[in-house]
């Protein structure tokens, strides 16, 4: 999409009433100020901050209509934003991205977690000694005794191993599917081996 | 009659484009000029027509007429000039109390030194 075509889309993204008393003079200053990521961002912030908090201006009957009006574009924007968001939910949490593994939703869970895992337990196997207890609390009886407390390079451990067991649980089969090969492999060869 | 808490507070760009508008009237393109050579800060073009169609919604500013209406001025109302000045009355008050304090610590570390 080209700069200036995405300058007008977002001129089109403020409500229609703000677009009719401001419309034509923000596009002139924003013409005069240049096209850039910058004007861009303000522009869609302050798009989305005149729906939120729209203002009018006018005799107080054109200004209830014109409330009522934006209160009711609101409102079915929202609606169909939320349902378009409950759809793309329920793709991400049911669909399975490969035959065997788990959904999208649940896979970007783990992964994200796993990642999350390892890079606290490889920074804490790293610098073993940095344990926060320490520094942030000197004063305290154990003086840091690792012998009191778990110290913190089995913290490290500890998170690699529960890194490789959030994998082992990604790259396992869900148990409904081995439960449904299971009835399969009951209903087409264990009936038959029983007779 | 708007709450005070409406008001804009000195941090808020609606206090800037209110001072840029204390001189006279003026055009978006124009405030943002000012306000930028007087206190550095750049306003975007829609954060000032958001600030603009709040500062009017409220009776501060309002819209002159002109032969171009795509570049139309504004300038405060005799409500604005109220709040402007009351705006910076308090501004000027804590100002002063904040230095008169500042100059007393240093007083202090000067003595205890």
């Amino acid at each position: 999409m080209s700069a200036s075509r995405l300058q007008r889309w977002l001129l089109l993204a403020f409500p229609p009433s703000f677009r009719a008393r401001y419309g034509e003079e923000l596009e002139t200053l924003t013409s005069d100020c240049g096209r850039g990521w910058r004007t861009n961002a303000d522009l869609a912030q302050a798009a989305a901050k005149a729906w939120l908090r729209p203002s009018f201006i006018g005799p107080p009957e054109e200004t209830r209509r014109r409330r009522l009006e934006s209160t009711t574009a609101t409102v079915f924007v929202t609606w169909s934003l939320s349902c378009l968001a409950v759809a793309v939910f329920a793709k991400a949490v049911n669909d399975q991205p490969v035959p065997g593994l788990r959904s999208w939703g649940w896979t970007a869970y783990v992964i994200g977690s796993g990642l999350f895992e390892l890079t606290v337990g490889g920074a804490r196997l790293r610098d073993p000694g940095a344990g926060h207890r320490r520094d942030r609390y000197p004063e305290h009886p154990s003086g840091g005794d690792p012998g009191r407390f778990p110290g913190p390079g089995f913290g490290g451990l500890n998170n690699l191993f529960r890194s490789l067991l959030l994998a082992a649980t990604l790259f396992g089969d869900e148990p409904a599917a081995l439960c449904g090969d299971g009835t399969d492999a009951v209903a087409e060869h264990g009936l038959s081996a029983l007779s | 009659m708007p709450r005070r808490t409406a008001d804009p507070k000195w941090s808020d760009p609606g206090l800037l484009v209110m001072g840029s508008l204390a001189e006279g009237a003026r055009h978006g393109y124009a405030v943002i000029q000012d306000v930028e050579a007087t206190t550095g800060v750049r306003l975007g073009p829609g954060t000032l027509y958001g600030v603009l169609a709040r500062l009017e919604e409220r009776g501060l500013i309002e819209a002159l007429e002109a032969a171009d209406s795509r570049r139309r001025p504004y300038r405060l109302t005799a409500r604005g000039r109220e709040v402007l000045d009351e705006q910076l009355e308090s501004m000027r008050l804590f100002a002063a109390v904040g230095q008169r304090r500042l100059g007393q610590l240093t007083d202090t570390r000067w003595a205890g030194a």
